[in-house]
């Protein structure tokens, strides 16, 4: 019985483990399910696309669900490395249904996020640019 | 030693002996079998191959496999996929049900994790796997007198200790992680996360897929959301104590059906796979109704030695849920 000793209390101790240091590493988790209190307003990073048009547009999430979820990667967007940033951003426009050769410029916007409770639709406010790109020659595409 | 101490001690002396009590290897064979349909499921009915898609640039590297060169080529994938369920289908057959099941458990471990490395940690997997996990040790029974009860022979009573602690470890992961699931909102929220606005705003940020008048008929309603965010804490909570009583087993299935249920209709968050865990820790190791367990037999309503130890065709096809059933309950049985 030593083998369901050390199975079980060894099972049970790295959970509890992993969700008092607060980690996510998979397959452990902390299992911090909607645990934040959620007030109306979100603070999130966006991704915004001047075309040659001279029109902006978000670039939003698309339908993969694997690469939608990527967005969560925006805020490394400008530390990261020339030839890292210029996949991470054509996947992203790609994703969104975006010609990255129609593309003049790119800004990363932290955006102060707020929900109507009428209408459940979200108004939005720039708090700061947190990187601009060029595209072109010389520029990030 | 203080009074408290020798009780704590006591109770935790009383658990490792639950733990490591004999146990009917029907119960056990129930649990791999539920688990590694569940597997089947989830490997079956996802396009893995989207996984290839993704750029090594965003992938997050923080977990297992996070040393693997990407991108992982869709064949590769596939043939994962494959092995999975080839491991399912072992395990359903009793062809190599322990390699099998480890086999299905692998694979989507692994296609889960990579799914999942998209920045975003995702959960819906990782209830069945974590659960799932203790079985990966168990030695399972070797014929059909093993799982069931030989009716000719009295010695074990169809019953090993190896059989026993794999249900019952399982038992206490799944009550763990919903117990830490709901400690975390109390860690992090507070009181704030029940008796605030903390579930209202949940509700209308998040998409109803039946549309803006659900999110509105709940999240506008006055204490609606409180009770909800109440009623989610107290049971994730109290999960280890549902546990540990046999008949509030299928109960509780039951209630975090209802509460995985209440997310997808109100959030569009889609947690059926731990709806399904629940049900197959519930099914394998809990208590049916009587009816439900003697319905159509003679002598139904009362116990016999047959209904304690039946044989497997009186079993559900190999699964030994009837055995579950029938023998569960039993008094002085460990859980």
């Amino acid at each position: 019985m030593r083998l369901a000793r050390r199975v079980t209390y060894g099972t049970l101790s790295m959970l509890l483990a992993t969700a008092v240091a607060q980690v996510d590493f998979w397959p452990l988790s902390a299992y911090k399910l909607f645990s934040g209190v959620r007030t109306d307003t979100v603070t999130t990073t966006r991704l915004v696309a001047t075309l040659d048009d001279g029109r902006e547009a978000t670039v939003g999430r698309g339908p993969d669900p694997v690469l939608s979820p990527t967005q969560g990667f925006l805020p490394r967007l400008p530390d990261a490395d020339p030839g890292a940033r210029r996949v991470m951003l054509t996947t992203w426009l790609e994703e969104a249904g975006l010609d990255p050769a129609a593309v003049r410029e790119l800004r990363t916007e932290h955006v102060r996020r707020v929900v109507d409770p009428a209408t459940l639709t979200w108004s939005e406010t720039v708090e700061d640019v947190s990187w601009t790109g060029r595209v072109g020659a010389g520029g990030e595409l | 030693m203080s009074t408290l101490l020798r009780k704590v001690v006591a109770v935790l002396r009383r658990l490792d002996a639950a733990l490591v009590a004999p146990g009917p290897g029907g119960r056990l064979l129930t649990l791999q079998t539920l688990l590694a349909l569940l597997f089947g499921l989830r490997l079956a009915t996802r396009d893995w191959t989207l996984i290839a898609h993704r750029p090594p640039e965003l992938t997050q590297h923080l977990w297992l496999l996070g040393w693997l060169p990407g991108p992982i080529p869709a064949p590769v994938l596939t043939a994962l996929q494959i092995a999975g369920l080839a491991g399912v289908a072992l395990v359903l057959t009793r062809r190599a049900p322990r390699a099998g099941f480890a086999l299905a458990w692998g694979a989507l471990l692994v296609l889960a994790g990579l799914w999942g490395a998209s920045g975003k940690f995702t959960h819906n997997d990782l209830l069945g796997l974590t659960v799932a996990f203790p079985l990966l040790f168990a030695r399972m029974p070797d014929s059909l007198a093993d799982r069931f009860g030989d009716p000719h022979e009295s010695a074990a009573d169809g019953r090993d200790p190896a059989w026993g602690w794999p249900p019952r470890a399982a038992l206490g992961v799944l009550g763990t992680v919903y117990f830490l699931t709901g400690a975390q909102k109390l860690a992090n929220g507070g009181a704030d996360w029940v008796l605030g606005d903390s579930m209202t705003w949940i509700l209308r940020q998040g998409t109803s897929p039946f549309g803006p008048w659900l999110t509105h008929l709940v999240a506008d309603a006055p204490v609606l959301p409180n009770l909800l965010a109440g009623g989610a804490l107290a049971l994730e909570l109290s999960a280890p104590l549902w546990l540990a009583w046999r008949p509030a087993r299928l109960p509780f299935a039951a209630a975090v059906t209802l509460m995985h249920a209440s997310i997808w209709a109100f959030l569009g968050l889609d947690y059926s796979a731990w709806a399904l865990t629940a049900w197959a820790v519930a099914l394998a190791t809990g208590v049916l109704p009587r009816w439900s367990a003697t319905r159509g037999r003679p002598g139904a309503g009362r116990r016999t030695s047959v209904e304690r130890r039946p044989t497997v065709r009186g079993g559900f096809a190999g699964t030994g849920i009837t055995t579950g059933i029938a023998g569960a309950g039993r008094a002085g049985e460990a859980t």
